[in-house]
């Protein structure tokens, strides 16, 4: 599995017949940045948007990361703003808070004050408890959930990690 | 039928006095000589091509209220009101709004932060919204040109300084011909016209052409309108049934602008 993505930028609207997609993608390749396309939803319809996700892991000199940004910035590609995950308390055991994140297969990451967070444990349909004081989060089955655990509510500050084939 | 409707605004206050393109050079302007050529056009758009011109008046102190174009993008009732780059011109932004929303249309404007001259820098062809961006226009912009009218934007990046909008570089016009300007494009909007556009309706032009605004042409019905001296372009639209008027706009061009700059289709 690699390594968290230090950047990851979005674009949406005509992308696709527009040739941007493309722009960005070779523009990344052209300064050498190691990318993956995370996201890709090709619009349906004549004026329906695509939107592509794509995360960078850039070598570690900012000025040439900010200046591959500031390129991609014209074609529309921005970073994705990262913002805490939101997080409430379960009301008994057993029982979710609405809009609990219900967790499916691949390897997730949540971001809370100001860092990524790795998951302990993986599993089909569990949610995301954090221990707020110890900055842990783990995936637990709904049923095992205690009262007043830290439940990962809605999607933001959540990231699904990349799992590449030859890494 | 009704008569096609442009918006012109008249050249009281016209001249350079500041730069914000390559063309434009501070005081270069023969005021007097303005004012015939806008005359001229006036008269082409209404005795010849048999338009109604509707009029904004000028304001003292915005010199290039007069290029119209980029007022706005306007298609059936909604008005996507110009942020413009330069401070120079922000100061047009609150006039063109009034004279939209007081002639009953849906007025839209962008969110701070992004930029958008209106009709210069989106035409419609076909259904599809030919968009430039980069020197003028933010590409975030094309989105609220779907989200506000659901045409779908081909978004074209404009890499030559000489030509800051895309309505110095193509020009579309009636039964689907496109004039345009291959040089002020990458190969990646190259791509994108050759790949919508039919290659017998494609009409490139050169330089030198394109350095007399031959792109920047007025069309209404079957009349095109611009700029003196690209023969040349004329013979090819008149053998294509086009009736061509070639006008001096020599002083609108010491501004960076010609006739379709100075005009704006409204309904």
């Amino acid at each position: 599995m690699r390594q968290p993505a230090s950047v990851i930028i979005e674009l949406s609207g005509h992308i696709i017949d527009s040739l941007t997609l493309a722009k960005v993608i070779d523009t990344i390749h052209e300064a050498g940045c190691p990318y993956q396309i995370d996201d890709l939803q090709v619009g349906e319809k004549k004026h329906d948007f695509s939107y592509a996700q794509i995360s960078l892991w850039p070598d570690g000199d900012p000025s040439a990361l900010d200046h591959l940004l500031a390129e991609l910035r014209v074609y529309g590609a921005t970073p994705v703003l990262t913002q805490d995950a939101t997080l409430m308390a379960c009301p008994a055991d057993g029982q979710l808070p609405p809009n609990a994140y219900i967790r499916k297969n691949p390897p997730t990451e949540i971001y809370y004050q100001g860092d990524w967070m790795s998951v302990k444990r993986e599993g089909q349909d569990h949610v995301l408890v954090v221990n707020t004081e110890t900055h842990q989060a783990e995936l637990v089955p709904v049923k095992t959930v205690k009262r007043g655990q830290q439940v990962v509510v809605g999607t933001r500050g959540i990231r699904i990690l990349p799992t590449l084939d030859n890494e | 039928m009704s008569k096609p409707q442009i918006l012109m605004s008249p050249p009281d206050t016209f001249t350079v006095s500041y730069a914000i393109n390559p063309w434009m050079k501070e005081g270069a302007v023969n005021w007097d000589l303005a004012q015939r050529q806008w005359e001229s056009l006036y008269k082409a758009i209404t005795e010849q091509a048999g338009a109604e011109v509707k009029l904004m008046p000028a304001v003292e102190g915005l010199p290039d209220l007069v290029f119209t174009a980029n007022a706005a993008f306007v298609y059936q009732d909604t008005a996507i009101i110009a942020h413009y780059k330069h401070v120079e011109r922000q100061g047009e932004e609150p006039h063109c709004q009034t004279w939209f929303k007081e002639n009953g249309y849906r007025v839209v404007t962008l969110p701070q932060g992004i930029y958008f001259e209106g009709a210069g820098d989106a035409l419609i062809w076909n259904g599809r919204v030919f968009a430039g961006y980069k020197t003028r226009t933010d590409i975030l912009s094309h989105q609220v040109i779907t989200q506000e009218t659901s045409l779908p934007v081909l978004s074209m990046e404009l890499i030559d300084p000489r030509f800051y909008h895309i309505d110095v570089c193509i020009c579309p016009l009636d039964r689907d011909y496109f004039i345009y300007y291959p040089g002020a494009f990458d190969e990646y909007g190259l791509r994108v016209i050759e790949a919508n556009i039919p290659q017998n309706r494609l009409i490139p032009v050169t330089a030198e052409e394109a350095g007399l605004f031959a792109c920047n042409a007025v069309n209404i019905n079957d009349t095109v309108i611009f700029n003196k001296g690209s023969d040349r372009l004329a013979k090819v639209l008149s053998d294509r049934r086009f009736k061509v008027i070639q006008l001096d706009m020599s002083e609108f061009l010491k501004s960076g602008g010609s006739t379709k700059c100075l005009t704006l289709r409204v309904a």
